[in-house]
């Protein structure tokens, strides 16, 4: 099990776009959103955000939006608040947000935003965020994505969110905005190529996932049916 | 449905076109998973199909209890989360909400009994923390709502009739900060149980029907609240459904039929959530009827003290209830309500003396709703109230007072704010223009800077 493809493996050929866009994000800040349905490994995205702008070496904070989307804003920012306390702890002095504001559920989100600005802000060498999930099951509100966007400004920091296509991203006036597609049969084989070469399928099973994702019309699969594939290769 | 019902509908027709897509775009990974998987990595599959989410470990605790033989799923459970349709949330993993309905299908058509033993433990979970719950927690004060919302979910698999009733009972007492998005996420949880939900076609067109509602596909909302109503049931269903198709309906005798319709029937069985709101919006009803007619029509006057009586009464009854979201509707309600009897459509009268004798009582008025929606945090019904107010005053020749109250919500707008109120609070700042004296148009100027108008 350990041995399934990484989301770095698969990145060497399906994902360049995203790599590259987080690396001129880390040189720029800004915001960058990444959008797709449900089966174009949005997950997979996240991750790789992740991955990207750890590798920059700034503090990232990271946030699961919730499901439900409702006081997404305050949840996010609530949960920036936390995670940036917790980067406190572990850089004593770098980020002074005190943890006891977090919970306070009177609070209107102008305070809200005036507490974790400046502190973010002041952050040593500017944050890296990634807030993930954003919108499967509920739309965000305008109002949330552009409170967002003013964060980003305030902190002056990298800041990714993935989420759903259906919600209204302008919203968020994203610097640049990726959407997932669909694998193209020749990105499959490359990776089934990379596989083969790194001996984790033989090149039977790699035939066999060629098989099983397209037929002989078929020029592109949705991301999780090609890592389903894949993974099912394995088994 | 009954043949005769002119809003009856198939099944398939019901189900929106997307939907159907979603399922088909779905279904190669759902055959993956069903001819390609280890069995207990299958078992762990199905059950995240049917957790609106969970945590890998209490994945494998539920997976086991269903399956307490299989000796293989601790094994596996360390896979599930490296999988390209299993996703992180807030409060945890969950299977992509595209692919969940379909392999759920798959799961009971495989193994009913545990499919429906499945469901049982999550909702003994749900009750549990529903008993824990009854301190109200200050960090999630709507903890309770969303618990009851997952309990419905859980019970559409063993108790469709318990399922149905939770749901319509968590759609009236939706968390008034934020209702409407709560509602929507309400609404896909009965939609991901729509199988299971087959005898309730009715509630799960009504869910639909809001969710067209919410997108703006009025047609198709007017439609299928109209087939929700058309059944004849008189529940709670009915009640609300008559309050939703009458807002998307013209300002007409029609809409306000539906809308004491919706009042009446509400006030019959007890829902006071929505009588409060079908009364607030057959208040506003009323008062657009008086302001499309204009004040020549010798029934404006009385339609105006009629909107004044319904939305007194509706203050009473939230005071009542005393429920603080409520509370702030309507005491906007009323001093809108309050202040165009005496002032006329269009501040007609505005200048009068009764008007002016009254306005000290007008501004307590709407000064209340400003301090109430606060209380709530109500923010856009603060700026609503605001901008009502400074209307007030502007037609009451109260320029200079009209500012300060713009320059008040002004600095309250914030760049996230709701984008409606502050469109009106920009077009009120521009209405001023011209008539206000040439020493307030700085001040007007940096107030409609402020609000970027």
């Amino acid at each position: 099990v350990s041995e399934v493809p990484s989301v770095e493996w698969w990145a060497e050929v399906d994902r360049s776009a995203l790599r590259e866009a987080c690396a001129s994000l880390c040189r720029t800040g800004g915001l960058l959103v990444i959008s797709g349905d449900g089966m174009s490994g949005r997950q997979e995205a996240s991750v790789l955000a992740r991955h990207a702008l750890a590798q920059d070496g700034r503090p990232l904070l990271y946030v699961a939006a919730p499901s439900s989307g409702v006081a997404l804003t305050r949840h996010v920012i609530r949960t920036l608040l936390a995670e940036a306390e917790s980067v406190r702890r572990r850089t004593p002095g770098a980020i002074g947000v005190g943890a006891a504001t977090v919970g306070a559920s009177d609070r209107l989100l102008g305070d809200l935003f005036v507490e974790v600005a400046q502190p973010l802000a002041d952050g040593p060498q500017g944050l890296a965020v990634v807030i993930a999930g954003l919108g499967v099951e509920t739309r965000p509100h305008d109002g949330d994505l552009r409170l967002l966007r003013s964060l980003a400004d305030r902190t002056g920091g990298a800041w990714v969110i993935t989420g759903s296509n259906d919600a209204s991203w302008d919203a968020a006036e994203p610097d640049s905005h990726l959407t997932l597609g669909k694998f193209e049969r020749w990105e499959v084989a490359a990776v089934l190529r990379l596989a083969e070469r790194d001996q984790v399928l033989t090149r039977q099973a790699s035939d066999r996932v060629m098989a099983s994702l397209f037929s002989q019309r078929q020029r592109t699969v949705a991301a999780a049916t090609a890592y389903a594939a894949l993974q099912g290769a394995k088994w | 449905m009954s043949e005769q019902n002119p809003f009856s509908m198939p099944n398939d027709e019901r189900r929106p076109s997307h939907r159907r897509t979603m399922q088909a775009e779905a279904e190669p990974t759902v055959r993956l998973i069903a001819e390609d998987t280890p069995l207990p990595l299958r078992r762990l599959v199905w059950m995240l199909s049917v957790c609106l989410d969970t945590q890998p470990d209490s994945l494998l605790d539920l997976a086991s209890r269903v399956w307490p033989d299989d000796h293989e799923l601790v094994k596996w459970a360390g896979a599930l989360p490296t999988w390209s349709f299993v996703e992180e949330a807030a409060e945890g993993w969950r299977l992509v909400p595209d692919l969940a309905p379909t392999v759920a299908r798959r799961f009971r058509e495989a193994a009913p009994k545990e499919f429906a033993h499945a469901h049982q433990i999550l909702a003994d979970i749900e009750r549990v923390q529903l008993a824990q719950e009854d301190v109200p927690d200050d960090f999630d004060p709507n903890a309770e709502w969303f618990t009851r919302s997952r309990l419905a979910f859980y019970l559409a698999a063993t108790t469709p009739a318990d399922s149905v009733e939770e749901f319509g009972v968590a759609f009236e007492t939706a968390p008034a900060e934020d209702a409407q998005t709560a509602r929507m996420w309400l609404s896909t949880l009965v939609l991901r149980q729509e199988d299971l939900l087959q005898e309730y076609g009715r509630v799960v067109t009504f869910f639909e029907a809001f969710r067209a509602y919410v997108t703006n596909r009025r047609q198709q909302a007017q439609r299928l609240f109209g087939a929700v109503i058309a059944e004849g049931a008189r529940d709670r269903y009915h009640a609300i459904a008559e309050h939703l198709l009458g807002v998307c309906l013209p300002v007409d005798e029609r809409r306000l039929a539906l809308l004491e319709a919706s009042v009446d029937l509400s006030h019959h069985l007890g829902i006071v959530q929505n009588e409060v709101m079908a009364r607030n919006s057959l208040v506003s009803t009323v008062i657009a009827l008086a302001q499309i007619r204009g004040n020549d029509d010798p029934e404006t006057q009385p339609r105006l003290r009629r909107a004044r009586e319904l939305a007194l009464e509706n203050l009473q009854f939230s005071r009542e209830i005393d429920d603080k979201s409520y509370l702030a509707y309507t005491l906007l309600a009323y001093a809108i309500a309050e202040w165009l009897t005496v002032a006329g459509v269009s501040g007609a009268r505005a200048r009068s003396s009764e008007a002016h004798a009254v306005f000290d009582e007008v501004t307590a008025n709407f000064r209340e709703a400003v301090d109430a929606a606060d209380r709530a945090q109500l923010s856009a019904t603060a700026l609503m109230a605001l901008n009502q107010f400074a209307c007030a005053q502007r037609d009451s020749g109260r320029y200079a007072e009209a500012l300060e109250t713009l320059e008040e919500a002004a600095n309250r707008a914030t760049p996230w704010s709701d984008e409606e109120a502050v469109t009106r609070l920009r077009k009120t700042v521009r209405s001023l223009e011209r008539r206000i004296p040439a020493s307030l148009e700085d001040t007007r100027l940096i107030v409609a800077k402020e609000l970027g108008a």
